[in-house]
């Protein structure tokens, strides 16, 4: 039956933390190297993976972290979405308002660099500068994105080589195990419990990607809401066909 | 129950849990739980980092939980599953202070970049020499010595060396170290804070200017005016100055004429990428420095990898590194390779692009692609939008999040909304299903 | 263990506890009751791990002692039982009631398997008064999900806060929603509040809390602490887990773009809206509101295509003519908890959120998705 009852819109408020973070095989590295990157020998450290792998997870924890020890301050969360416009002409003035603004941060994490494509020379040149300034300073650039910089054929090969000259980490695709926890950190992100049989149904059916489940679940969550029926294998099967 | 008794039955419990379940499911969610408060004669809290790992472990191991921990007290034992208020902290790499605040040499010079650890090769001796002769006499000859070269060939390395050769041979004597970008944006905040006086004699009075990069000033025009005047003003008093840049003078764009020419008035050397022989001795120099065993095979493979470029070759080095002390395990070939992965570019089978469908779909239906992305709610933009987006989720491998972002940045249940009614309505709409059909096998050719 | 007490109190006690008693029998011991006697005071516990209620009278005390007992044996006994005197005593491992000639062999589990129930501690403390709970409670209770999967719905939130100055009252604030409807409703508390506290109560307890308002006039005193809310009578108190998660963001729903009012009779709607629903399809319920110019037409048409249509005299500011469709229960639940003559909805369009509230106080709020008729 479909219900014609609409439904709230609460949004969705994920919890970033190192304790909500699932560690497994897929990202021990990644995570060993974030938690490491005040201290290790270099000035930028870039998680490559695939959509939803958790990449802003760790970027927003990173900060979350370097906050919470070092007062609100020390760190900064960028998204290029949110950046376009900061440096929009490439003047004198607008490139030094945008150092200005970052530049007192020990670590500036960037995230969805492949975002950037496109349109967006200036706030290329901004993160080169920025780049600069932080490894002079001795502060921390940490980068996440779905292609290395050796895939992103439109970067500045500048930036590229600057990004290439610090730590590079790749974030595999989650092994079974992690993606059974990934899949109940997600449903704890909207609230929702799953029973280990539903769990256990989704896993085995759905592509092995984190974004396909994500997906598939916030489809099985919005019909569920809607028909006001709980979250169970008979509603997953109807809802996404399985 | 004692704490004592509890606290003993429960690393009995999770000693048997241990040989029950596979060793990665111990460790990554039996392992970290903690016992809490025991409440009254049965029934005891345990502890887990977070609501989902509560919720993991009520449901797969709950069970099996409460039978070990039963089997340890002797008597029957309700456990109840809680959120640990004051999780154990994350461990941190033993490391020296973590940083806290920026700082910056007030010359710029670092330390670590001088000529003893520049490694030479044909491709670069002509710079190293020129560099060399200035550090040795400034203002003697070569007045500017302009290098040019690549991107991360060891420019940035041969202005520090010289500030190093001189901070340590003529201490009295001025030399600073900036990068142009940095000249720009001293220069713009000298303007906000009414300091300009300051700002010139800061530059004018310094007996060596290394400035790295000049190429990040074309197209400032306000930049290139200032420098112009301090260029002058330093020559004037025969002070020294270097220049490195990606570009040879004459080939900086939106470069005034004047400066061009004063950049070639000294001399202009230029480095090139290494060969292989110069990789290999840079990765042994760059490998000694930091205390790292590589052995010939490992840094032949990394030499042939990385053809290009200096910096590049030493970020592998730092990756092998890290991966080192990360894994605790030795350098080889093998980690070597294991470092190189997701660096080396890798082809990803080919996806119709975003832009594409749009550009398809709005040719389709004849509106403008700027129209599929905005906000505009007539059915006549509407429709072809839901379309475009539907397309995007069945022809991509892109998330519903990055289909609403490419899409002007709406809210992705937008999306969702729009791909599940396209789903719907093709079955019964045969105009739709006809025009869904069309626009895949464009898209797809 | 042995007393004397009075058939008609030990009923009220043991009614009161009947609710709470775990029903599925997961552990034999919490099908009990817990009777403690000690100094001529009885008190009756019982408990489903999630919430307790403890009970406290005065009997004639003759050995101090505790034990467990079914609770719903109990309860089934002495409700048969004459209003006359009972007598209760341990005698090995049963329970032994005898009032007048009949007499009642029961068994017994020891006192020491009943769980500990947590004793009322915490740092935070208020008293808050009985009727304004008990009508802030009425106001948002019935917009809690059923769904047992999503656990934070399944309850009301409630959210006191420290007044502006220290002097100045607190206030309280209670939320639910199912995700379909939305209750708020906020107040001034009577005294100040040096800080504030977020809870989220679980539905039983809800159900619990509302029947203990309604028994007396005393206020309550509030108590919650990292894991538990209490509630605190001289004779009574309950002790509740509260629900682990984080409550949405109420304000992220209250929708601030519908310009368009329209203003009805409170109970007059109602009614139409009950008569109407009359032929609504039983499962959606649903409600057709049609408005223009100052008129509303309200429709519903069963599954077996016969229709119902009422008019009623509204104030409507829109200019063009709106027709939305909504859950009638919804909307009648809505109108029910609200008191003031007339009722006002904020519109935007028949998609949606609507803003429900009382024009004439700011205290409640209620948010409706309109659903497609």
């Amino acid at each position: 039956m479909i219900s014609g009852q609409k439904i709230l819109d609460f949004g969705l408020d994920p919890v970033f933390t190192l304790e909500s973070l699932i560690v497994g095989p897929s990202n021990r590295l990644a995570h060993a190297a974030v938690l490491g990157l005040m201290e290790a020998p270099v000035s930028c450290l870039m998680l490559i993976g695939a959509s939803g792998c958790g990449k802003t997870h760790l970027l927003h924890a990173a900060v979350g972290r370097q906050r919470r020890l070092f007062g609100a301050e020390s760190a900064a969360f960028l998204d290029p979405a949110g950046l376009a416009s900061a440096v929009a002409d490439g003047g004198e003035q607008a490139l030094s308002d945008f150092l200005l603004r970052w530049r007192g941060q020990v670590l500036v994490a960037v995230d969805n660099l492949e975002r950037l494509q496109g349109g967006a020379e200036a706030l290329q040149e901004g993160l080169l500068f920025l780049f600069n300034h932080l490894r002079a300073a001795g502060g921390r650039l940490l980068i996440a994105s779905r292609y290395s910089p050796t895939q992103l054929e439109w970067l500045r090969p500048d930036l590229r080589s600057r990004l290439l000259w610090g730590s590079v980490m790749e974030i595999a695709a989650p092994d079974d195990m992690e993606l059974e926890a990934i899949l109940i950190k997600l449903a704890a992100d909207r609230q929702v419990r799953l029973g280990s049989e539903l769990i256990k149904y989704l896993c085995a059916r759905l592509p092995r990607r984190i974004a396909d489940l994500a997906e598939a679940l916030e489809r099985l969550d919005r019909a569920g809401m809607a028909q006001k029926r709980p979250l169970t294998v008979p509603l997953a099967k109807e809802i996404l066909g399985l | 129950m004692q704490n004592m008794e509890i606290e003993n039955s429960w690393q009995t419990a999770l000693e048997t849990l241990r040989t029950q379940v596979a060793p990665r499911v111990f460790d990554m969610w039996l392992k970290p739980l903690r016992l809490g408060r025991a409440s009254g004669a049965n029934q005891v809290d345990i502890l887990a980092a977070n609501d989902f790992s509560v919720q993991y472990v009520r449901e797969h191991y709950g069970a099996l939980l409460t039978a070990a921990l039963t089997d340890a007290v002797g008597q029957p034992v309700v456990i109840r599953f809680a959120i640990d208020p004051d999780p154990p902290a994350p461990p941190v790499l033993p490391s020296e202070a973590p940083v806290r605040t920026l700082t910056v040499s007030p010359s710029g010079v670092e330390g670590r970049y001088t000529f003893d650890s520049f490694v030479v090769g044909s491709c670069n001796q002509f710079a190293h020499a020129a560099a060399a002769r200035v550090a040795d006499a400034p203002a003697t000859a070569y007045n500017p010595l302009y290098i040019q070269g690549g991107v991360g060939l060891g420019k940035t390395h041969l202005l520090h060396a010289i500030g190093n050769a001189l901070l340590r041979s003529r201490p009295e004597s001025k030399t600073l170290y900036i990068t142009s970008e940095k000249f720009m944006n001293q220069m713009v905040d000298s303007i906000r804070f009414n300091q300009q006086p300051h700002f010139r004699d800061n530059f004018r009075s310094v007996d060596v200017l290394l400035v790295d990069d000049i190429q990040f000033i074309a197209g400032k025009k306000g930049t290139q005016e200032e420098f112009f005047h301090t260029f002058n003003a330093l020559q004037a008093a025969n002070k020294q100055i270097v220049i490195t840049s990606d570009s040879f003078p004459g080939e900086i764009k939106d470069l005034e004429e004047r400066l061009r020419s004063r950049f070639s008035q000294g001399l202009v050397v230029d480095i090139h990428p290494p060969d292989l022989e110069t990789r290999m001795a840079i990765l042994k120099k760059k490998a000694a420095q930091d205390g790292l065993d590589l052995q010939d095979d490992a840094a032949f493979f990394l030499a042939e990898a990385i053809q290009t470029n200096v910096r590049e070759l030493e970020g592998a080095l730092i990756r092998v590194s890290m991966l080192a002390s990360l894994e605790k395990e030795p350098v080889s070939l093998s980690l070597v390779k294991e470092s190189l992965r997701g660096i080396l570019a890798r082809s990803e089978p080919r996806q119709v692009s975003m832009d594409k469908i749009i550009e398809t779909v709005a040719a389709y239906y004849k509106i403008k692609p700027l129209d599929i992305r905005s906000d505009k709610r007539a059915r006549r933009y509407s429709h072809p939008r839901q379309v475009a987006m539907f397309l995007c989720k069945q022809l991509t491998r892109y998330s519903y999040p990055d289909i609403a972002y490419e899409f002007g940045n709406r809210n992705h249940t937008t999306v969702l909304y729009a791909v599940e009614k396209i789903a719907s309505l093709q079955p019964v709409d045969a105009e739709l299903e006809r025009a869904v059909q069309t626009l895949t096998a464009m898209l797809r050719k | 263990m042995e007393f004397f007490i009075d058939r008609d109190p030990f009923l009220k006690v043991l009614t009161r506890i009947q609710t709470v008693v775990e029903r599925r029998n997961t552990m034999p011991v919490l099908g009990n009751a817990l009777l403690e006697v000690c100094d001529g005071i009885l008190t009756v516990s019982a408990t489903d791990l999630e919430v307790a209620v403890r009970t406290v009278t005065e009997v004639e005390g003759v050995v101090d002692g505790a034990l467990t007992v079914g609770a719903r044996v109990l309860f089934d006994v002495v409700k048969e039982l004459p209003p006359k005197a009972l007598r209760l005593r341990k005698e090995g491992e049963r329970l032994l009631l005898t009032c007048d000639r009949a007499r009642f062999d029961l068994a017994t589990l020891p006192a020491a398997q009943f769980p500990e129930i947590p004793k009322p501690e915490g740092e935070f403390r208020m008293v808050i008064a009985r009727h304004q709970l008990a009508t802030m409670l009425e106001k948002t209770h019935f917009a809690m999900s059923t769904d047992e999967t999503r656990y934070v719905l399944n309850g009301v939130f409630v959210q006191v806060t420290a007044g502006a100055e220290p002097e100045l009252p607190g206030r309280i604030r209670l939320v639910a929603t199912d995700t379909h409807r939305m209750s708020m409703v906020e107040q001034p508390l009577e005294y100040p509040l040096p800080d504030g506290r977020e809870v989220i109560l679980p539905k039983k307890t809800v159900y619990e809390i509302r029947r203990m308002l309604e028994e007396d006039e005393r206020d309550p005193e509030l108590i919650i602490s990292a894991g538990h809310v209490q509630l605190i009578k001289p004779d009574l108190s309950l002790i509740s887990q509260v629900v682990q998660g984080r409550f949405p963001d109420w304000r992220r729903v209250v929708p601030t773009g519908n310009m368009v009012r329209l203003t009805a009779i409170r109970e007059a709607l109602h009614q139409v809206v009950k008569r109407i629903s009359t032929l609504s399809h039983e499962k959606t319920l649903g409600v057709r509101l049609i408005i223009q110019e100052n008129r509303m037409r309200i429709l519903s048409v069963s599954p077996e295509q016969q229709e119902a249509e009422e008019e009623m005299g509204v104030v409507y500011d829109g200019n063009v003519k709106l027709d939305i469709g909504f859950n009638a229960r919804y909307l009648r639940e809505i109108l029910i908890a609200m008191t003031g003559d007339t009722v006002q909805f904020a519109l935007k369009d028949d998609e949606s959120p609507v803003l429900i509230y009382d024009p004439e106080s700011g205290e409640a709020l209620f948010v409706l998705m309109p659903m497609r008729v």
